[in-house]
């Protein structure tokens, strides 16, 4: 399954589009988990003090906003779907 | 629709010259523009918040493109830094202010358009009175605040907000309009906490960058009064000049979002650099006084020169990039360079006892690093105020502003 990761995480990962293995009914939940294990760098940027994304943090999964989806983070991500990670930026 | 507030009876009394039917002859021989097409352009009027990098092919394309009336929101002055992207101003503009600069270049590529200038920094006071009288508002400003007062205006108004924001090589690009789609609060309900994302001074921009996005600003925005074509409303691009992709999501209203929603909780204007945690102004240029709120210590570059002239045992952490240090360094002082997303691996490398001068560019990471440091002990730490460029105007000459 493909991450790809905008603007400030971009920076992080070192790249734009990072290959993540998970297992066969992994959630969104266990994909960001897996994210934050492979760049630990990456929750300061991600997750607030109690562990939720930022309000100005997104993740899209096939172009679908998770909390807009039924199951929301615990959405089962399939092989072959596309994850879009991006922050709010403000430059001008 | 935007072009529905053009009412056709407005178009009867807009007449074009001969001049300029020769001048919108491309347009004019297009069925999807035409006359009737040309006339909605000249009777129209877009109000730019911001004449820097987006702002500059966003009055210039508008221009070109017949556009009546444009409004130009901004109280900077051009400076040398700004030439690499803001492409309305010139090298002999630096010092003037930009909207004079702006206009005298609009005026030059189109003398049929009206330019309002509001050279005043946009604020909840004068926000609805500025944006009333325009059709389409753009957002091309460059910091968190006045995005935010931005879209709430353009929600309050039942303005149209056509949106672009930069980063580096990457750019987003939407409409954002409570009567049709979502606002820019229902993707974003609140900023980011204050310093995690750089500004294009901090963390710089590829020149050409808002050209691209700002033209696709523009694009919008003749679409939206031509009532041409699939716009924006309820989708966000992701552009990324690097891999030249473009990436396309779907947006949707919050139904519980607290400015466009049926039951608002934000019914008037807010105090925005509040709500923020960050004044409303390009941040590099505000790091002194964001460095000086709570207890980090300040040293002048002249304070730093002195006590090491006098042989003072005073070790410089340079957080910067690499590339950065390539470009001016205090090495000849002793300094090391430890990047800012390394100083936590790297601690161990760091003595708490020794009296320590964080310095980066202009003040801002280093006074975060030190804010990191502090939290693990080390209490010894000055900030460099300013950062290497004001050490470098006002110590060492012979060092570059970067």
């Amino acid at each position: 399954m493909k991450v790809n990761f905008f603007a400030t995480l971009r920076r992080i990962a070192g790249q734009k589009t990072v290959e993540f293995e998970v297992a066969e009914g992994a959630t969104a939940q266990q994909v960001l988990d897996a994210i934050l294990e492979r760049f630990p760098a990456m929750r300061e940027e991600l997750l607030d003090e109690d562990g939720q994304l930022f309000p100005h943090v997104h993740l899209f999964i096939n172009g679908r906003d998770v909390p807009y989806m039924p199951d929301q983070m615990a959405t089962i991500i399939k092989n072959g779907d596309k994850i879009d990670l991006f922050p709010a930026v403000a430059g001008g | 629709m935007i072009t529905e507030q053009i009412a056709p009876e407005a178009l009867a009394d807009i007449q074009l010259s001969h001049e300029e039917v020769q001048r919108y002859s491309r347009h004019l021989i297009m069925p999807e523009v035409g006359m009737t097409g040309q006339k909605k352009l000249k009777a129209a009027s877009v109000l730019l918040i911001g004449a820097g990098g987006l702002g500059s092919p966003l009055a210039m394309y508008l221009a070109a493109a017949g556009i009546g009336r444009i409004g130009l929101v901004d109280y900077d002055v051009v400076d040398t830094t700004n030439l690499q992207r803001q492409i309305i101003h010139g090298t002999k503009d630096v010092g003037r202010p930009k909207l004079d600069s702006a206009k005298e270049r609009i005026l030059d590529i189109n003398p049929h358009v009206q330019v309002d200038t509001y050279p005043v920094p946009l604020t909840s006071a004068n926000a609805l009175e500025i944006f009333a009288p325009y059709d389409v508002i753009i957002d091309g400003t460059d910091n968190f605040p006045t995005r935010y007062l931005t879209n709430d205006a353009c929600v309050l108004l039942g303005k149209p907000n056509v949106y672009g924001s930069i980063f580096r090589f990457e750019g987003q690009l939407s409409i954002f309009y409570a009567a049709e789609g979502p606002c820019y609060r229902c993707l974003f309900p609140e900023p980011p906490p204050p310093g995690l994302v750089p500004s294009c001074a901090e963390g710089g921009v590829l020149g050409i960058l808002p050209g691209t996005v700002g033209a696709m600003q523009a694009t919008e925005a003749i679409k939206l009064i031509l009532g041409i074509g699939e716009s924006m409303i309820g989708r966000l691009l992701l552009y990324d000049a690097l891999n030249m992709e473009f990436t396309e999501v779907k947006l949707r209203k919050n139904p519980n979002c607290p400015v466009c929603s049926e039951n608002p909780t934000l019914t008037e204007l807010i105090d925005y650099e509040q709500f923020c945690g960050m004044p409303a102004h390009d941040r590099s240029l505000y790091a002194a006084e964001e460095s000086g709120h709570g207890s980090v210590r300040q040293m002048s570059p002249q304070e730093l020169k002195s006590r090491l002239d006098a042989g003072e045992n005073l070790f410089i952490l340079d957080v910067r990039e690499r590339h950065e240090w390539d470009i001016s360094n205090l090495s000849h002082w002793g300094a090391r360079l430890i990047p800012k997303a390394e100083v936590t691996m790297r601690m161990g490398e760091l003595d708490t006892a020794q009296e320590m001068v964080v310095q980066c560019r202009t003040g801002v990471r280093s006074t975060a690093v030190i804010r990191e440091l502090q939290q693990h002990g080390f209490k010894k730490l000055w900030n460099l105020d300013g950062g290497i460029n004001r050490w470098a105007k006002e110590v060492e000459q012979a060092l570059p502003v970067y």
